[in-house]
């Protein structure tokens, strides 16, 4: 009998107007897509191999969700999809372009002296 | 740890291989997201009637999802209505297509409905522009580009990968990180794909994604699925009535003004509220439920062992 404030507030996260969700989505991608060719970039000119490459892209990808979580704390106010959904969705993309901007500067940079 | 295998290599493979190999590719890409919008031109305005079949499967579940929101009496009128319509097949798009369906599936079959023809059609299109540039290109390159390295990787791999990165080079010590052209290929294959949506935007048609990369090996299971890839209405919709039918219907404004009351204080928690002129229906059954259940109670304190 008593459903009260917190049910309809669940029921609200899926009400949002889908085209703010898609653009802050949108956004998102953009972002993720040009950090993952810098960080690529950044770890090529370093010359890191091996694990510490990957560890590279872990600490720097934590860096970015920590800033992203810090820019939006509650997702329900600024029209997202929560934060999972932020951190993990672009994480497979983005290390793919990290790998190929990774092997190109590496290259680039190590290989042709 | 072994001593990392250093070689030096031409800087003429940097300027002749590396980076055309990287512009063809953007630019063939750029050049597949144009042909394909030519090709598949403005999108074509869906039919009514299938448009009203998906959204009347849609207002079922909202019915269900959202039925709090209003009193029951419009919960009702609106459950009779809808289960009289899915019975009744007023939504579904070809009431008579009972005559020419499969015998298997139990579906319209896809070369008479037209609509379904044009989607597939579309989506072969699409698979094959997607397709040829793919094949030429590797062919491209394993014409020119052969037998000699391009790049090291900068993270190891398994010797398993040696035959497939390193296709034209037959040394057996070589690290596996030294790759061929080939290798440099794949690598751009996946990683171009955020480029793409960088520079074309969203919805671009040339970047690959896992499904497509899927759908290559087994294109022709996927082919022999698509006819009878179409959902078919009329069982979903008696699925739906039946969920409807089940659905009870809790009404968020039922006591509202008791919850009203309680919340600035005025009345206590305990007392059970006297029914209103406004909520005669509803609170009718609260009343009835309780006297119901006095009365089971009773019964069963009084018989106690016999109801079993």
């Amino acid at each position: 009998m008593n459903q009260g404030q917190p049910n309809q507030q669940d029921q609200e996260a899926h009400q949002y107007v889908q085209q703010h969700v898609m653009y802050n989505g949108m956004q998102l991608q953009y972002i993720r897509s040009c950090f993952a060719a810098i960080a690529g970039s950044a770890a090529g000119i370093l010359g890191l191999t091996n694990w510490s490459g990957f560890l590279f892209y872990g600490v720097s990808w934590s860096v970015l969700s920590a800033l992203l979580l810090l820019k939006a704390p509650s997702p329900s106010k600024h029209f997202m999809a929560g934060w999972q959904d932020m951190v993990v969705n672009g994480a497979m993309n983005g290390l793919l372009s990290y790998i190929l901007f990774h092997t190109l500067l590496y290259g680039l940079v190590h290989l042709y002296q | 740890m072994k001593d990392p295998q250093q070689m030096y290599l031409d800087p003429a493979i940097r300027d002749w291989v590396l980076i055309p190999i990287m512009l063809v590719m953007v630019l063939v890409g750029v050049l597949r997201h144009r042909i394909t919008l030519m090709l598949t031109g403005t999108p074509k305005k869906p039919q009514i009637k299938a448009i009203r079949e998906s959204k009347a499967l849609l207002r079922g579940m909202r019915l269900r999802t959202f039925g709090r929101y209003v009193p029951l009496h419009a919960f009702d009128s609106r459950k009779e209505y809808l289960t009289k319509a899915y019975d009744e097949d007023t939504y579904l798009k070809n009431p008579d297509a009972k005559d020419n369906t499969n015998a298997l599936t139990g579906q319209p079959n896809p070369m008479t409905d037209p609509e379904m023809m044009e989607g597939m059609m579309d989506g072969m299109k699409k698979q094959l522009v997607n397709m040829v540039p793919q094949m030429l290109i590797m062919g491209w390159i394993n014409f020119f580009f052969q037998g000699f390295i391009v790049i090291k990787l900068p993270f190891p791999l398994t010797p398993r990968f040696k035959s497939m990165l390193q296709s034209g080079i037959d040394t057996k010590d070589m690290d596996v990180t030294w790759v061929s052209s080939l290798s440099w290929y794949f690598l751009n294959l996946f990683g171009l794909g955020s480029v793409f949506s960088l520079i074309l935007g969203n919805n671009n048609a040339a970047g690959v994604d896992m499904n497509a990369m899927g759908g290559m090996p087994g294109m022709m299971p996927g082919m022999g699925m698509q006819p009878g890839q179409g959902p078919e209405f009329k069982k979903l919709f008696l699925a739906e009535k039946e969920n409807i039918l089940i659905t009870p219907h809790v009404w968020d404004l039922e006591d509202i003004e008791v919850r009203l009351l309680k919340k600035y204080g005025k009345r206590s928690a305990i007392t059970k509220p006297n029914p209103t002129a406004h909520t005669s229906t509803t609170s009718n059954k609260p009343k009835k439920e309780v006297s119901m259940k006095e009365k089971i109670k009773a019964a069963q304190k009084s018989n106690g062992s016999k109801r079993r």
